[in-house]
């Protein structure tokens, strides 16, 4: 029994773990002007222009919204999907730029905390996209809204 | 069924509007930062009505591609915009940048800023990963009749050390993220390419307020 409840408070960790990470990076997106996402993603060259606005509103709101769900544990299966989605479509773009070597020193995923490289970014990536898999197949209840709000 | 959606609705529309006001008083704390031209290098006329800052690394390559469009800017509305220059080096990243902000800065206390800003933009490729940047720096100095002694004193000095961290601490503090960020007014612009699509439509809106149709 003992072991089983640790088994969960470490995914619950887990869970919150990525839960803040993303919390912490979609803050730093939408409690600075647009423009400055706006600009890491025109740094990508994929996207025509119109919708890099609409595309950085977008993935800032969700990074800290299901962020913010995920670290409370709440609609846990549907914050990990999304985070899951997000993840793997950073990866894709990183290693895009990778592929066609488009002169990026700093993937702009953190804002002021930390500066990573694309490369760098792709395994920081890989490890959470790894943690969140975990948490959507588990969906760890220790610590969370929805098992509060199951109860 | 009906109970635990109608909670899950709540908590959900509880939650956001949380995360909505954090929102909203972290960017309302933001705009209350005044944007300081203190001690910001100028160029452009002292009387100019639209007032821009730059917050730039020398070692950023996009800085320098940037500098394309804030020269077409300038030359677009001769004598009405002058630009404060102000020191962002996103030192993790460029280990040569903070370095040659030191020597800029102490080439400005010798009435040589611009002509250091431009070197150091001109040959970027040159200097960014050298192990002796500082010897490069020393060159392009004597080649521009500084006075190396008081400029090698100046650029150790803490002081200016500080005061450059201290300009990208304050940039920081009114959102800037990434280099190049313009202010043009009030208005951010992030990177050379918004500058380029977006910079002569945001100076006439500012020159607008000073009654001037251009």
């Amino acid at each position: 029994m003992n072991a089983i409840s640790k088994r969960f408070d470490g995914l619950a960790l887990v869970r919150i773990l990525v839960g803040l990470v993303f919390l912490y990076s979609g803050w730093e997106k939408v409690a600075t002007p647009v423009e400055q996402f706006i600009a890491v993603i025109h740094q990508y060259r994929l996207f025509p222009a119109e919708w890099e606005s609409v595309l950085a509103q977008v993935v800032s709101w969700s990074e800290f919204v299901f962020g913010s769900f995920l670290l409370l544990g709440f609609m846990i299966r549907v914050s990990a999907s999304v985070i899951a989605v997000l993840l793997v479509s950073f990866m894709a773009l990183l290693s895009r730029s990778l592929w066609l070597g488009l002169p990026i020193a700093e993937c702009g995923c953190f804002g002021s905390l930390l500066s990573l490289t694309p490369f760098q970014a792709i395994l920081l990536d890989s490890f959470l996209f790894l943690m969140t898999v975990t948490v959507l197949i588990s969906q760890p209840r220790a610590a969370s809204l929805d098992g509060w709000l199951h109860r | 069924m009906k109970s635990i959606t109608r909670k899950y609705a709540l908590t959900a529309f509880l939650i956001v509007i949380i995360l909505i006001g954090f929102v909203v008083v972290a960017r309302t704390i933001r705009k209350q930062v005044p944007l300081s031209t203190e001690q910001a290098r100028q160029l452009g006329p002292k009387d100019a009505p639209v007032r821009m800052i730059v917050y730039s690394d020398f070692q950023c390559p996009a800085c320098k591609i940037a500098l394309d469009p804030l020269h077409k800017l300038m030359d677009e509305f001769p004598n009405l915009i002058q630009i404060g220059f102000k020191y962002y080096p996103i030192e993790r990243a460029h280990k040569n940048a903070l370095l040659a902000a030191q020597f800029a800065e102490c080439a400005g206390a010798q009435g040589k800023f611009w002509a250091f800003h431009d070197r150091l933009f001109s040959e970027q490729a040159y200097w960014s990963a050298e192990d002796r940047a500082v010897s490069i720096f020393a060159g392009y100095a004597r080649e521009l009749d500084l006075d190396l002694t008081a400029l090698r004193d100046c650029a150790t000095h803490p002081a200016v050390i500080e005061r450059i961290r201290r300009e990208r601490t304050e940039g920081a503090a009114i959102g800037v993220r990434s280099t190049p960020t313009f202010f043009i007014g009030e208005r951010m612009v992030a990177g050379g390419d918004q500058l380029a699509a977006e910079g002569s439509t945001i100076v006439r809106e500012e020159l607008k307020k000073f009654g001037i149709d251009s």
